[in-house]
């Protein structure tokens, strides 16, 4: 794991947000995480718009966590985005949602979703859902040359 | 009065003098008064001086009687009629005919007469076609009215009955008219409430969606937070505390399971279920796999009978079936009882039975029914932990395969729940 990986969250829910924090803290994933409230800032944070221009502060993330219930753009509208607009093909993107609606799912892959993971309830499943997947995509999978 | 196509104009009834002498005067009486049709003479007056025989027979009178007496009060309206107007009618024509000189045909008039106290009295309804015709002189002077009448109430009632019929035949006509209408409105109705339907199943659809994240999100929260707690600060909990933490962890999965539950059931009943062959024996492999740990656990004995006719149905569908029917099997046997289950299937007509069999607590006959509805339990959560809905997600689901669910009592105790779908060909 280097260095260079950050973690992009978009989540509007602070309860989840903080446990979601909690168990990357407590997975000991060393990649600094970014949190953003909705679609909109999402997608201002992946080009660089505003304040979002300081890479040294806000760092082009490796991995995005992104939920699909968010304000102003759903997480699957930041996909579409990410994908088609913003020629952003290698950034890891996990859905990290509540839904396990077929068409979320099923829409979420067909716009380009590498995972999709549906948060669970039970407890300390957070954490050990969360150590997989950074081990994963941060850890074991060799990512495409820059 | 026309003079045309050279005809001789008509004369009405001018007296002549008795100039035939062959015919004495007295014959010219026997002659009016035998006439077969009605007439009745009157002076300008409207004193009756004449009345022929027909006439007589028609107004049921006697001429001694009604001869030298005022029209009108041989004629009267009838009193119980309140719609009468014969004598306005018969009045204005006469005075018509007084006045101008010429004949009056009358349009048909309903002018009662009286009946005779022989027949029983009162006034007996008639309709009448009167013709006045002024009698003059040879000085012009008009000196007698004829009044002829011809008793229409026969032809009158045939109508009356015919306009009853047309009457009735327009109401016929009516009726198709309204039931016609009805029906279109009938349809209308239709089609609005399978519009309302349909937004209300997509307002459903939308509904689950927002408890599928929304209901979810603080269940999340109560346990991460619960979790964390316990977790980080451990230390500091008194036993008490701790008990707390367990408790609400454990009011929160019962939450959790509920909300999944619910979901599961609305998108059984919303979502689409295709049907194809499938090899029955596959998902029960599946089932047991699924539920492997629950089994352990139970130290469960589980067996598969026989063979597993080829049904039509849907795979994702019949597995939740069944997982929800075996889980039932595990959880529904007393503490110091080992589960013995037993999976089989059987044709029946062109159908085939799933059926797991079990030795548990079963379930009285009167509830039979009642168990495959949502949220009914016929145990507190303390004794059998659970939903209330699985059993409904088994029924739902079997219904939307085109199949059926049941349970009956088990061989030598216990349950025998059972699904039917029907064989593939």
């Amino acid at each position: 794991m280097t260095r260079d990986h950050s973690i992009l969250l978009v989540e509007d829910s602070p309860d989840d947000a903080m446990l979601i924090e909690r168990a990357i803290r407590k997975a000991n994933i060393p990649a600094p995480v970014q949190r953003v409230e909705d679609g909109e800032a999402a997608c201002d944070y992946l080009a660089g718009h505003g304040e979002y221009a300081d890479r040294g502060k806000y760092p082009l993330p490796t991995l995005m966590l992104l939920d699909i219930k968010l304000p102003k753009r759903s997480g699957l509208e930041v996909l579409r985005w990410a994908r088609r607009e913003a020629n952003l093909p290698r950034l890891v993107i996990v859905m990290l949602t509540s839904s396990r609606e077929h068409r979320d799912i099923e829409e979420a892959y067909a716009q380009g979703a590498n995972s999709y993971l549906v948060k669970p309830i039970a407890p300390g499943a957070m954490q050990d859902l969360v150590k997989t997947l950074g081990l994963y995509w941060l850890t074991h999978n060799e990512p495409p040359p820059p | 009065m026309a003079f045309t196509y050279g005809r001789a104009p008509r004369i009405w009834g001018i007296v002549r003098p008795v100039s035939t002498p062959s015919l004495p005067a007295a014959a010219f009486r026997l002659l009016f008064e035998a006439a077969p049709d009605p007439y009745l003479v009157l002076a300008p007056d409207l004193t009756i001086v004449a009345v022929s025989d027909a006439y007589l027979r028609a107004t049921m009178t006697q001429r001694e009687r009604i001869v030298g007496r005022a029209l009108f009060e041989v004629f009267p309206d009838n009193p119980a009629d309140p719609a009468a107007e014969g004598v306005r009618n018969l009045k204005a024509s006469l005075e018509q005919v007084l006045n101008h000189h010429v004949p009056d045909a009358m349009p048909v008039q309903k002018y009662d007469i009286r009946r005779p106290q022989s027949a029983g009295g009162g006034f007996e309804e008639r309709f009448w076609s009167p013709v006045n015709t002024p009698v003059f002189d040879e000085s012009g002077a008009l000196i007698y009215i004829v009044h002829r009448v011809e008793d229409v109430t026969a032809f009158m009632r045939l109508k009356r009955e015919g306009g009853e019929h047309q009457k009735l035949a327009a109401e016929l006509q009516e009726l198709t008219g309204k039931i016609e209408a009805e029906v279109y409105q009938r349809a209308r109705e239709v089609a609005e409430t399978s519009r309302q339907l349909k937004e209300a199943n997509a307002e459903l659809e939308s509904f689950s969606y927002a408890i599928s994240h929304d209901l979810r999100a603080p269940l999340r929260a109560l346990q991460g937070f619960t979790h964390a707690l316990h977790e980080d600060y451990a230390a500091e909990l008194s036993p008490g505390a701790q008990l707390y933490c367990r408790r609400i962890t454990a009011a929160a999965q019962r939450m959790e399971e509920l909300v999944e539950d619910l979901l599961a059931y609305s998108q059984l009943s919303r979502g689409d279920v295709p049907l194809k062959a499938l090899d029955p024996g596959a998902v029960v492999d599946q089932t047991l796999q699924t539920l492997a740990a629950d089994i352990d656990q139970r130290k469960a004995a589980v067996r598969r009978l026989g063979l597993f006719p080829q049904v039509m149905g849907c795979r994702p569908v019949l597995l939740q079936v069944l997982q929800h029917l075996v889980a039932n099997a595990l959880k529904f046997v007393a503490d110091d009882v080992v589960p013995h289950i037993e999976i089989g299937a059987e044709e029946r007509g062109g159908r085939v039975r799933l059926w797991v069999q079990d030795n548990g607590i079963g379930v009285p006959q009167q509830y039979r029914t009642r168990i495959f509805n949502v949220f009914e339990q016929l145990h507190t959560h303390d004794v059998y932990p659970g939903t209330g809905i699985g059993l409904a997600i088994v029924r739902r689901g079997m219904e939307r395969m085109g199949g059926s669910a049941g349970v009956e009592s088990g061989d030598g105790g216990g349950s025998r729940f059972w699904v039917e779908l029907p064989r593939a060909t």
